[in-house]
C-alpha cells in the first residue's frame, strides 16, 4: 500500500498511542489521508471560487460532486497533486461558466438542464459505477446498490432544482445551472473520454528539460 | 490527565476507523477529490 508520508506518521502516531495492530493501522492511514486531501481541496476551491465572486456557485458545484463521484466513481489522476490542481480549476471555472448561461435567460438555462438530466441519467444507468484499481468493487450486489443509488441521486438533483426554479434566492439560478454542469461534468468523468483526459493530466511532464 | 489524553486517543481512533467503514462501504471513490488513496484490503466489499 503507497501512502503519502504525512498521513502514515500521523496514522503511525495515533496507532503507537492506541496499540493499533498493524492493518488497522493501514486504515487509519487510509482515512486520514482521504479526509486530509478532501478537506484541502475543498478548502482551496471555495478559496478560488470567493477570489473569482463566484463562491455559492463554486459551493453548489462541489456538493453536487460529492453526491455523484463517491457513489457513481469515475476517472482519478495517480497524482494528488494534480488532482488538487484539476479540483481547484474545474468547479470555479464551472461556476464562472454559470454566469455567462444564466445571462442567456431562464429558457438557455431550462434547456442545460434537460440535457444535463438526459446524459447524467444515461451515464449512471449504463456506466455508473466505475471503479479503479486502487478501489475496487467486488460484490455484484454492492456494484448493483450503487447504480441504483446514482439513478436515485439523479432524480433527487431533478427534484432540487424544480425547486430552485420556483425559488426567490437570489443564487437559485446560478446554483441551477452549476448543478446541471456539475452533473455534464461527472458524467464526463464516468466515460472513456474522462479516463483519457485524466490519462494526459497524469502524461503532462512538470520536469524541466 | 493522562487517562483522560489516552480515552481521548481512543475515541479520535475509533472515529476515525468508523468513518473510513463508512467510506469504503457506500462508495465507489473517495468523495470530491480526482486522487483515490489506495482504499485497504479489509475495507474492500
Amino acid at each position: 500500500m503507497s501512502y503519502l508520508s504525512f498521513s502514515r506518521r500521523w496514522a503511525g502516531y495515533l496507532s503507537r498511542q492506541t496499540n493499533l495492530p498493524a492493518e488497522q493501522e493501514t486504515v487509519l492511514t487510509y482515512i486520514i489521508e482521504v479526509l486530509a486531501l478532501t478537506f484541502l481541496n475543498v478548502f482551496l476551491t471555495l478559496l478560488v471560487g470567493a477570489f473569482l465572486g463566484v463562491l455559492p456557485g463554486t459551493a453548489a458545484c462541489l456538493v453536487t460532486t460529492a453526491l455523484f463521484r463517491h457513489i457513481a466513481g469515475g476517472a482519478h489522476s495517480n497524482s494528488p497533486l494534480r488532482c488538487a490542481v484539476v479540483t481547484i480549476i474545474i468547479y470555479p471555472m464551472l461556476a464562472l461558466l454559470s454566469t455567462y448561461f444564466n445571462r442567456l435567460g431562464q429558457g438557455a438555462v431550462d434547456m442545460l438542464s434537460i440535457v444535463a438530466f438526459g446524459v447524467g441519467m444515461m451515464a449512471m444507468i449504463v456506466l455508473a459505477p466505475v471503479d479503479s484499481v486502487a478501489a475496487p468493487i467486488i460484490s455484484t450486489v454492492r456494484r448493483k446498490k450503487l447504480k441504483y443509488a446514482s439513478v436515485a441521486f439523479v432524480m433527487l438533483v431533478i427534484v432540487a432544482t424544480l425547486w430552485f426554479r420556483g425559488s426567490q434566492w437570489q443564487y437559485a439560478e446560478m446554483v441551477r445551472t452549476c448543478v446541471a454542469l456539475t452533473l455534464l461534468w461527472v458524467s464526463f468523468m464516468l466515460t472513456g473520454w474522462g479516463h483519457g483526459f485524466m490519462a494526459v493530466i497524469d502524461g503532462i511532464s512538470l520536469r524541466k528539460r | 490527565m493522562k487517562k483522560v489524553k489516552a480515552q481521548l486517543f481512543v475515541l479520535v481512533v475509533s472515529a476515525l476507523l468508523f468513518l473510513a467503514n463508512v467510506t469504503a462501504a457506500f462508495g465507489a471513490s473517495c468523495a470530491i477529490t480526482s486522487y483515490q488513496p489506495e482504499v485497504p484490503e479489509a475495507l474492500r466489499k
